[in-house]
């Protein structure tokens, strides 16, 4: 392969690419991104490959695997094109039959295999169509705007769909007009703080020194989040292409500058797809040196991590690059001035890079007018907790939550009572159901006593403790705090004692006044980023959910029903029919009784272990 | 200026500060409290403790940040004390206490920020996981043998896998780094702590690697144990805290050891020698059972300055011993394991630190374990008599075998037997070994460099009657090096090597002089004084607890004050300098340092104002330091206005003081030697040869003295071939006149200048005395001496047996002691040990048939002569020891004479019947003793020998100036101690004679014959008889003795008598500036 060395021969290239391909072929595309392949969408693959060898199909039907559809709740996803069929739920409760239908739905005049449509929880109604979904017609797809397109082990797809061409196009720009365009994008980071993106390289690109650093945060670490590891498995070349970009904006035509992945070594898939990746881009020539023919050169290492937390700091993160634990330290110096080994660096998270080529293809104004103001573009959040439709969602900034929860997200399991969101995992706070048309914007949620973060959005309903929610991230924060600096080992320890307290039913007064002190003073005085939100979900529940607590600590109740020590278990003998399930699930047998006759728990004996209520069809088993 | 500075506010108060500075170095700067625990100023900033914490303004941002580590910028606005900022210090503090709730640092400073108590659960962790220990062991050390593991609240500092540290080097830099004490006894490396013990201490105390070896050594400047030092063992940049912190930036790593080349005349060796190991005798347990000691540890423990402040006290436990036993020969006169010579010194220093341990603690029972006690010294005896019988010391005639220690009590149990046989266990609480000398480690190569000639032991190869000669011409030895001997021979013979090799470089004297060109003195007299003054920090000593800015500030404009200001190091080289270059361009005419003390600086000051041509009595120095900082540490405000004081009162002088001539008088070149014995021809050869004319005056008709008498040495070297050579050498030296058979009539004068008369009536003049007087033999009148002719004296024996051998089947019976170590003569006579050796060995030798036996008290063959008593007992040579309370009994019978005596080993009486009877009698003074003491007013001792000037330090000097001794006159002594001394007397003349002139200090009474009424006070109470009555019969001053004291300024009546620099006129001046300041004292 003879690397390609300006614009016009990644244009016939890419033109080569697409005259090869027909618009008509029969195309089955299968969802490899880790949340199907868990749902066992590599055995779907081979089944599809094995029955359309067996059918004669071979040749005539492509098949290909690609990255995350977002859409995990109803993985594996099976795609049929041109048609746009998309099926659901393929192979998870009868492979072979489902197979062989997809195969022979693709017979001349068959029609398409309705049973693995997507049913409509509301509507009841199948929908065949990808775009028809409510799930993806109210997203806006821009980071993920290739995933579950292409196959992310092709460069070729990639390079089809228009991929390096922004490279291509930033090459002809000075990086001053690149940092400029970002400036004017409004992109921010993705990763949590949300600082304008070009302000970030011009810093890098003033401070003296080389080579420079730019690096990508693949170190994504929020429980419940994976839009980074998604786009990094479905779509590896977007963020190569985004960190040449920013590689050229901040040391093009200055001095040498050098590339780092920092991903957790637990996304296996992440790293391989992005190592094909960068061979492949330097195969073509995107990386090494003289790119595109022109005097820039650029490489990038891929460096595993070990899936500490605080490695997501940056400066912890450039410390474990270096070889040393990964400990944050204080600044200045800043990473711009003095990061990696010394040297002037910059740090953007995934989702931030694979942005910029979009930016740079389509213009400032147009990533500016998906958003809002001062938030231009879309943010991909990971839809998780007790709603509908989990999964991947890529809304354009300024849309609410209620849009996400219920638009997009179905709205809540069981049809219960929407509660809260917590928005930015660990570091974020929740957000109670009086804010629920606040507009997703970085200084909306700050005032709401929360965080952009990396996108986490975990959807509460009215069966969740909010003591319980905040105890959880506090023990998440104590076990992943460094404890480099005081106030965030010391303190959040503390905070989470105060809580495991509260939950256990053991809560004093003064203890809510307590958690509010230390909670303040750990933000204020922590040396990074993770012990000064780490306080943000106790805070922000205690803000929106004092009564909870209160109701924890002077009335020994949990109006979650969740903290054990505070709930009891008893049968309605009115809803009982007797039909014995629960008690043939206890697993203390606590629960007795005669058939068809009301039964009955004995208190004493009962572990609150909830396998009863959650057998009981008739919703007889009640929490007091 | 303006790119190197910032300018700020702190508290809205506006600052210029270095750039690169930190908030937290500024706000130090002015003063303002930041609590700090996790900083330390060596170390990068870590920002982990968090209590640093500030406001910062910037960039229209507000936030909380570490000052430690912000460097502070244009324009931003600091905030150290807002409520947000002493909040969340507070809290910090809370968890801190919560974490470390017993730790005294981390109580301390949360109580500094007012928290008391925490309202979070309690733990009793000490470390706080600063990291300083980590970043120190990692960063500094280079070594990394401990590290953090865990996260979060699992987080600590630990070595890999908690496990023992093969790379952890014992540093101790972690702890000592340690914010929080937390690591003590170097527990994170699993290794046990093996501090360096302090040599000096004799391990008793430990020490740094940067270390002064003891306090008088020179230079008093502390040094780097490169064996030790982290940067020296792992090299690079490693460590280099010393380097970092010296504020005068002293430490030079690349100092190190210089090749040079000297040429020389002659070279002196006194190498000493080194301590016998105790741990190689393993039976007594030394280096096992902390309460076994050796004698020098002792020695450190009884002093004051010593590892326990002079407190006897147990190593093991830190109990306070009773019973002490002593054990003597402890590697000495032992051919196992040992060395088999006696090193001359351990019985008399084991009797000192009983009877000082005894002072100490009156409870003490010293007990001490001995073979024989060997104290032939001048006055040994009487010491030992006084430890036995005033200090209760239990002398035990016996060699202990064991030692082991009781379990439990760190007791030991000493196994012994009597002399009879009976086998003993008792128990001691502490034990010492008295351990003796043998020469280094590397004693051939020494040697072998030097090219002398050495013994089997590895000691110098000398004569008897050449001491400090070596085998080698031109190189000299002394000290014991030469052979084992107490200080005061030791120093006699440091004197004896001086007055060898002086005479041996007698012309090369003065070659190699280069004189001091110094500008003329400037003639101030008449000037208003203008004075500068100079306040040293003396690095901390001084500043760290006086104010020396606000000293400068209290004092610069007192009257007469032209220059004022504080320094560094006011004796460094660089200062001098600056002074000279100050009193040159502001024409000070006095100079006054505030700074340490007088004692060692006064005179380098001197010499610095001299070379600015300013009188040297125009200085005076304040001492702030050793009377102001160090006894007053920690009152900062009391001692800066004590300090002040001092510089005032100081001043009130210095405007007083006034140029001082120093006289000096012409010396004649020439000694009179009174003595013409071995140790006056020795004495007169060695000065003659240094250039000096030299008179001897012997009394008798010819020269030779006692000498005359002795045939053999020990070794059997000739003694009369000696003594011709001698008197032949004498009386064929052009510079020495012998005047035989006259005595001294009179000599006038004074040091330098003497003028004797003799019995004959001539005269001449002289810059010096020695006496070498000498001594006689004792005649004895017991043992029935007179009563048979088979009864004789040592003396008469080896005179006989130079001609007449002994006969095989002759029996020989010698009694040692005779006329000695008994009152009145209450002293060892030193010679007689020997002469009975010397001769028993050559009956043997003759006649191995014939019979020897010597009863003794205690056989004193000291140092190498030990070799000769084991060389007579291989003979056969019958030993068998007598109480002096049960003394032999002698009965001449026919032929024979009968000896009946006491034998402790068999613990009965037996009796002897011997052919002949040898007394060892010993030596008395000269009758001439007491004559010569008082016609030159010299001190004799209880036993009529001259008293010298100190017995240790000044041997062979009179306490008046200008008179030495030599030889027996001075104590009773072997040929080669009388050649030593002899020798000595000539190098402590030689010095006194080798000046043109004797300078006379400044510092001397004047003389106001004027108003002086001749009351006869001064010439009353003055030590030296400066004060005379002159021609007029009035009271005059000879300035010459004058030693400055000022006994006569005190008591005259009229103030006749002025001391120069410590005039009325100037104290008066000092009290009355006492009195200005309204300040007491405190």
């Amino acid at each position: 392969m003879e690397p390609i060395k300006n614009l016009e021969e990644l244009q016939s290239l890419r033109d080569r690419i697409v005259a090869g391909r027909d618009e008509n072929q029969l195309l089955i595309t299968v969802c490899a991104g880790t949340g199907c392949l868990s749902n066992g969408s590599a055995k779907v693959a081979a089944a599809l490959k094995e029955e359309l060898d067996a059918a004669g199909l071979k040749g005539r039907v492509e098949l290909k695997t690609t990255g995350c559809h977002g859409f995990c709740e109803r993985g594996p996803i099976v795609v049929v094109e041109p048609a746009g069929i998309l099926y659901q739920a393929v192979g998870r409760k009868k492979l072979e039959k489902d197979v062989k239908e997809i195969v022979e739905s693709l017979a001349e005049g068959a029609e398409p295999v309705e049973r693995l449509f997507y049913k409509d929880p509301e509507t009841k109604k199948s929908i065949r169509g990808y775009e028809e979904i409510p799930f993806y017609a109210k997203q806006k797809r821009v980071a993920l705007r290739n995933n579950g397109i292409i196959d992310p082990t092709r460069i070729e797809d990639f390079i089809a769909r228009g991929g390096y061409g922004a490279l291509a196009k930033a090459l002809q720009m000075t990086p001053e007009e690149i940092i400029a365009t970002l400036k004017e994008s409004t992109l921010r980071g993705r990763g949590g703080a949300g600082f304008l993106t070009g302000q970030k390289w011009e810093f890098c690109r003033r401070a003296e020194g080389f080579p420079k650093y730019i690096i990508c945060n693949a170190d994504e670490g929020d429980p419940g989040a994976f839009m980074d590891r998604s786009i990094m498995e479905g779509d590896p070349h977007s963020v190569i292409e985004g960190m040449l970009i920013g590689a050229y904006a901040i040391a093009g035509g200055q001095g040498p500058i050098q590339g780092y992945v920092y991903v957790r070594a637990e996304y296996p898939l992440a790293v391989q797809n992005l190592t094909t990746a960068l061979k492949q881009a330097k195969e073509y020539g995107f990386l090494g040196e003289n790119i595109l023919g022109t005097d820039f050169s650029f490489d990038i290492k891929l460096n595993k991590g070990a899936g500490a937390f605080v490695c997501g700091e940056e400066t912890a993160l450039m410390a474990s690059v270096e070889g040393r634990p990964g400990l944050p330290r204080t600044r200045p110096p800043f990473p711009a001035n003095k990061g990696l080994f010394g040297k002037p660096s910059n740090i953007n998270n995934v989702e931030t890079f694979a942005a910029v080529p979009v930016i740079v293809d389509r213009g400032p104004d147009w990533f500016k007018s998906v958003g809002v103001d001062r938030n231009g573009g879309t943010k991909v959040f990971s839809l998780v907790g007790k709603v509908n439709n989990t999964g991947l969602v890529e809304v354009p900034m300024g849309t609410s939550i209620r849009e996400v929860v219920f638009g997009i997200g179905g709205g809540i399991q069981g049809g219960k009572k929407f509660k809260a969101v917590q928005t930015g995992g660990p570091s974020g706070g929740c957000i109670p159901e009086s804010l629920i048309d606040l507009p997703l914007t970085y200084e909306g949620l700050m005032e709401a006593g929360s965080i952009m973060g990396s996108g986490g959005m975990i959807v509460v309903d009215e069966e969740t403790c909010m003591v319980d929610v905040a105890r959880y991230f506090l023990k998440f924060v104590t076990e992943e705090s460094c404890g480099k600096c005081v106030p965030c080992r010391e303190g959040t320890k503390h905070m989470h004692e105060i809580l495991e307290r509260i939950c256990a039913g053991e809560g004093k007064e003064g203890d809510i006044e307590t958690l509010e002190r230390l909670g303040k003073a750990i933000a204020a005085t922590s040396l990074c980023g993770l012990g000064q939100t780490a306080p943000n979900p106790t805070l922000s529940t205690i803000k929106y959910f004092r009564d909870e607590y209160e109701a924890h600590i002077k009335d020994k109740r949990c109006p979650g029903g969740v903290c054990k020590a505070l709930i009891t278990y008893r049968i309605d003998p009115d809803a009982c029919t007797g039909c014995g399930v629960c008690a043939r699930n206890c697993p203390v047998e606590a629960i007795s009784g005669e058939k068809k006759q009301p039964h009955q728990l004995d208190a004493s004996k009962c572990v609150k272990c909830g396998a009863c209520r959650e057998k009981c069809k008739f919703g007889a088993v009640i929490i007091d | 200026m303006s790119e190197e500075t910032v300018t700020f506010t702190i508290n809205d108060e506006e600052v210029v500060a270095k750039k690169g500075a930190t908030i937290l170095d500024v706000a130090r700067e002015k003063n303002i409290w930041i609590p700090t625990l996790c900083f330390h100023e060596s170390m990068e900033p870590e920002g982990s403790c968090r209590l640093c914490l500030v406001e910062v303004e910037a960039f229209g941002r507000r936030r909380m940040v570490t000052s430690c580590g912000y460097p502070v910028e244009d324009g931003i606005k600091v905030y150290t004390d807002t409520e947000q900022v002493v909040e969340s210090r507070k809290v910090v503090a809370e968890l801190l206490l919560a974490r470390c709730s017993e730790n005294e640092k981390i109580i301390e400073i949360a109580a500094k920020l007012g928290v008391d108590t925490t309202p979070f659960t309690k733990k009793t962790e000490d470390c706080m996981l600063c990291g300083l220990c980590v970043q120190m062991c990692h960063q500094k050390m280079k070594i990394g043998a401990i590290g953090f593991v865990g996260r979060g609240s699992e987080r600590k500092v630990t070595t890999p896998y908690d496990k023992y540290s093969q790379t952890c080097i014992n540093c101790g830099a972690c702890e000592l780094i340690c914010p929080t004490n937390a690591i003590t006894a170097f527990g994170n490396s699993g290794k046990k702590p093996v501090p360096h013990g302090k040599e000096f201490e004799e391990n008793l105390a430990t020490r740094g690697n940067i270390d002064i070896p003891f306090p008088s050594a020179v230079p008093l400047l502390p040094s780097i144990d490169r064996e030790n030092c982290v940067r020296f063992q792992v090299g690079g940049d490693a460590c280099g805290v010393c380097s970092e912190t010296c504020p005068a930036g002293a430490i030079d790593f690349a100092q190190g050891d210089v090749e040079r080349e000297l040429d020389v005349g002659a070279l002196i060796l006194c190498p000493g020698l080194d301590r016998y190991d105790a741990r190689a005798r393993g039976e007594l347990g030394f280096g096992r059972w902390p309460n076994v000691i050796s004698s020098i540890q002792f020695e450190r423990i009884l002093s004051a300055s010593g590892p326990y402040q002079g407190h006897v006290t147990r190593p093991g436990d830190g109990k306070h011993p009773r019973k002490i036993a002593w054990i003597q020969c402890v590697g000495s006169r032992d051919n196992h394991n040992a060395n088999p010579w006696c090193s001359s010194v351990c019985c008399m220093y084991a009797t000192k630190q009983t009877v000082i341990a005894r002072e100490h603690d009156s409870n003490i029972e010293p007990t001490i374990f001995y073979m024989e006690m060997r104290a032939f010294g001048k006055e040994f005896d009487r010491y030992v008599d006084r430890a036995k019988n005033e200090y209760g010391v239990r002398y035990q005639r016996a060699m202990v075998s064991a030692i082991r220690e009781e379990p439990g009590t760190g007791n030991l149990v000493l196994r012994y037997s009597k002399e009879n046989g009976e086998v003993l266990d008792e128990v001691f609480e502490m034990v010492v070994l008295s351990v003796g000398f043998q020469p280094h480690e590397d004693a051939k190569e020494f040697a072998k460099i030097a090219g002398i000639e050495t013994n089997e032991y590895l000691f110098p190869k000398t004569s008897q009657f050449k001491p400090v000669e070596s085998s080698r011409p031109g190189v000299f030895v002394t000290g014991i090096y030469q052979g084992p001997k107490d200080i005061p021979e030791t120093v006699m013979q440091g004197s004896a090597v001086a007055g060898g090799a002086m005479a041996l470089l007698g012309e090369a004297r003065g070659t190699e002089i280069i004189e001091k060109e110094l500008p003329p003195e400037k003639d101030i007299v008449g000037e208003d004084p203008r004075v500068g003054v100079f306040v040293c920090h003396c690095g901390i000593n001084i500043a760290s607890t006086v104010d020396v800015a606000r000293v400068v500030e209290n004092v610069k404009d007192e009257p007469g004050v032209c220059h004022c200001e504080n320094v560094l190091y006011a004796c460094s080289q660089d200062t001098q300098e600056k002074i000279k270059a100050i009193i040159e361009e502001k024409k000070l005419n006095r100079v006054l340092v505030a700074s340490c003390t007088p004692r060692t600086h006064t005179p380098l000051f001197q010499e610095t104002l001299r070379d600015a041509g300013l009188n040297k009595y125009l200085f005076e120095l304040a001492d702030i330091r050793e009377q102001c900082s160090w006894c007053h540490m920690g009152k900062r405000e009391e001692a800066t206005k004590k300090a002040t004081t001092i510089v005032k009162m100081t001043l009130a002088k210095v405007n007083n003081l006034q140029p001082v001539r120093t006289d000096s008088v012409q010396v004649t070149p020439a000694a009179m030697i009174i003595g013409g014995g071995i140790a006056g021809m020795t004495t007169s050869l060695a000065l003659a040869d240094q250039g000096y004319d030299v008179h001897i005056v012997e009394q008798a008709g010819k020269l030779g003295g006692l000498a005359l008498g002795v045939y053999r040495t020990l070794d059997g070297s000739d003694v009369q071939a000696f003594v011709k050579s001698r008197i032949a050498e004498v009386e064929a030296h052009p510079r020495i006149k012998v005047h035989l058979g006259v005595q001294v009539k009179n000599t006038d004068g004074f040091v330098g200048n003497f003028k004797t008369t003799l019995t004959d009536g001539s005269s001449f003049e002289h810059g010096a005395i020695v006496v070498a007087s000498g001594g006689v033999e004792y005649e004895p009148t017991e043992y029935c001496y007179n009563d048979s002719d088979k009864i004789i004296t040592q003396r008469e024996l080896e005179k006989r047996l130079e001609s007449e051998p002994a006969k095989s089947g002759e029996s020989y019976v010698m009694i040692q002691c005779v006329g000695s170590r008994e009152e009145p003569a209450n002293y060892c006579s030193r010679v007689c040990c020997q002469d009975a050796i010397k001769n028993a060995i050559r009956i043997k030798e003759n006649a191995p048939g014939a019979q020897v036996t010597i009863l003794y008290r205690d056989i004193r063959t000291y140092g190498l002569r030990e070799d000769y008593y084991k060389r007579a007992r291989d003979l056969g040579v019958f030993f068998i020891r007598y109480d002096v309370d049960k003394k032999p009994e002698v009965e001449v019978s026919g032929d024979k004479i009968k000896i009946k005596t006491f034998d402790y080993m068999l613990d009965r009486e037996i009796s002897m019947a011997a052919d002949h009877l040898v007394l060892s009698t010993g030596l008395r003074p000269h009758p001439l003793t007491d004559k010569i003491g008082k016609q030159y007013k010299l001190t004799r001792n209880a036993d009529v020998y001259f008293l010298e000037a100190h017995p240790k330090l000044r041997p062979v000097d009179f306490a008046s100036e200008g008179l030495f001794m030599a030889g027996l006159a001075h104590a009773p002594k072997n040929l080669d101690e009388t050649v030593s001394q002899a020798l000595a007397a000539a190098g402590r003349a030689g010095v006194l004679l080798s000046h043109v002139s004797l300078a006379v200090s400044g510092v001397i009474s004047k003389h106001n014959r004027d108003i002086c009424m001749s009351c006869l006070s001064c010439f009353r109470i003055c030590p030296f008889d400066s004060p005379y009555i002159d021609e007029d019969g009035k009271v005059s001053h000879n300035e010459v003795k004058c030693m400055g004291c000022g006994l006569c300024a005190g008591i005259c009546p009229a103030k006749a008598f002025q001391v120069n620099y410590f005039r009325d006129d100037q104290i008066l001046a000092m009290v009355d500036a006492y009195g200005d300041e309204i300040c007491p004292l405190p």
